[in-house]
C-alpha cells in the first residue's frame, strides 16, 4: 500500500498525514510536488490541509489548476482513490472532482477545535473499517469550511448516500449547535458519484494516536488500504 | 499593420443570489448598527481591473469572460460581469 501525499506551496498538513499513514500505521508514503505531471505507482493520493497559494482568490482555486491536478483527475477518472481534507477538500471542489463549494464559516471566525462526527455509511472505500453510525472524534481547523450547494445537488448527495461524515453533538444529533461552520445539513464530508473521491473538512491525520486525544482517524487510512488490498474499486 | 490595442476590463465577481453570504450579512449588520438604517440590501464581492491585449473590444470581452469561467469565478456559487471601459 503506497500513499502519495501532494504538496502545494502553502500546504501544512502533509507531514501530519505522512506521520499518520507511515509512522503510525506502517504504510508506504511519498510526497508528490505539485509540479509533477505523473503520479504513477501510487495506490491512493492524499491532498492535505493548509493554505495553498495563500488562499488567494478562493481557497483551493489556484491549486486546482496546478500541473499535478491533471494527473490526479485522470487517476480519479480511472477509479484511483483520492482523498482531501480541509484545504484538500476545497481543492477537490474547485477542481470539479467533488460537487459544491466551501465558503467562509457563517460566524466568520477561524475555528480550531475538537470535532465530533457521525460516520453515515461504511459502504465506501474510505469508511469500511468503521461501524455504521459510529461517532468519531477528529479535530477541525478552518475558516472556510461552510459547505454550500444548490438544492438539487444537496438532494442528490443525500439521496445517493454521498454524505459520509456529518457534524453531530455528544448525543449523536446533527444540531445547529454541533455545526461548526454553517454547512448545509451539517455536512462534513462527501464523495463523488463513483465513490472513489472523498473530501472532508475535519483532519483524520490529527486523530492518529491516543496522545492526541483520538485515534479515530486511523480506520480511514486502513479502509483505503483494505480496499486496495482486496483489489476492488 | 495591426488593429491591436490594450483594453481595460472591469470584472465583478459576487455570490449568486440565494447563496448564503455571511460576509455581506455581517457588513450589513455593522452598517445598520452604525446608524445606516436605510440599507435595503447589500452585497459584497471582488473586482479585477485587467488590461487585455486584443484586436477589438469584443475580443477583449471574450478573453475576460474566459478568465472568469476558468479561474476568477466559481460557477457553483458565483456570478460575474465584464465591462470593457476603455
Amino acid at each position: 500500500m503506497k500513499f502519495g501525499i501532494v504538496v502545494f506551496p502553502g500546504s501544512w498538513s502533509e507531514r501530519d498525514m505522512h506521520y499518520a499513514v507511515s509512522d503510525v500505521l506502517g504504510y508506504q508514503a511519498e510526497y508528490i510536488w505539485h509540479r509533477e505531471t505523473s503520479i504513477n505507482g501510487f495506490d491512493a493520493v492524499l491532498l492535505p490541509g493548509g493554505f495553498s497559494y495563500g488562499d488567494h482568490l478562493r481557497c483551493g482555486a489556484i491549486a486546482a489548476h496546478s500541473p499535478v491536478m491533471g494527473a490526479i483527475k485522470d487517476f480519479a477518472n480511472n477509479g484511483g482513490f483520492v482523498f482531501g481534507s480541509c484545504n484538500g477538500f476545497q481543492i477537490l471542489c474547485e477542481s470539479g472532482l467533488l460537487p459544491g463549494a466551501l465558503i467562509r464559516n457563517d460566524h466568520l471566525s477561524f475555528r480550531c477545535a475538537p470535532g465530533t462526527l457521525r460516520v453515515e455509511t461504511t459502504a465506501t472505500p474510505f469508511t469500511s473499517q468503521y461501524a455504521d453510525g459510529d461517532v468519531v472524534a477528529m479535530p477541525i481547523s478552518h475558516g472556510e469550511g461552510n459547505f454550500q450547494a444548490d438544492d438539487e445537488t444537496l438532494a442528490m448527495l443525500e439521496a445517493e448516500g454521498r454524505v459520509i461524515f456529518r457534524y453531530v453533538d455528544d448525543q449523536n444529533q446533527a444540531t445547529l449547535e454541533a455545526n461548526p461552520n454553517g454547512s448545509l445539513n451539517n455536512i462534513a464530508g462527501i464523495t463523488n458519484e463513483q465513490g472513489n473521491v472523498l473530501g472532508m473538512m475535519p483532519h483524520p491525520e490529527r486523530a492518529c494516536e491516543p496522545l492526541l486525544g483520538s485515534s479515530d482517524g486511523n480506520p480511514l487510512w486502513q479502509s483505503i488500504a483494505a480496499t486496495v488490498d482486496a483489489g476492488k474499486p | 499593420m495591426t488593429m491591436s490595442g490594450t483594453y481595460l476590463a472591469h470584472i465583478r465577481v459576487s455570490f449568486k443570489p440565494g447563496v448564503h453570504d455571511p460576509e455581506s450579512e455581517t457588513i450589513d449588520r455593522a452598517l445598520t448598527r452604525l446608524g445606516f438604517d436605510q440599507i435595503a440590501s447589500l452585497r459584497s464581492g471582488k473586482f479585477f481591473d485587467i488590461h487585455i491585449e486584443a484586436k477589438t473590444p469584443d475580443q477583449a470581452e471574450r478573453t475576460a469572460s474566459k478568465m472568469c469561467e476558468t479561474l476568477l469565478a466559481n460557477p457553483v456559487i458565483e456570478t460575474y460581469s465584464v465591462e470593457i471601459v476603455d
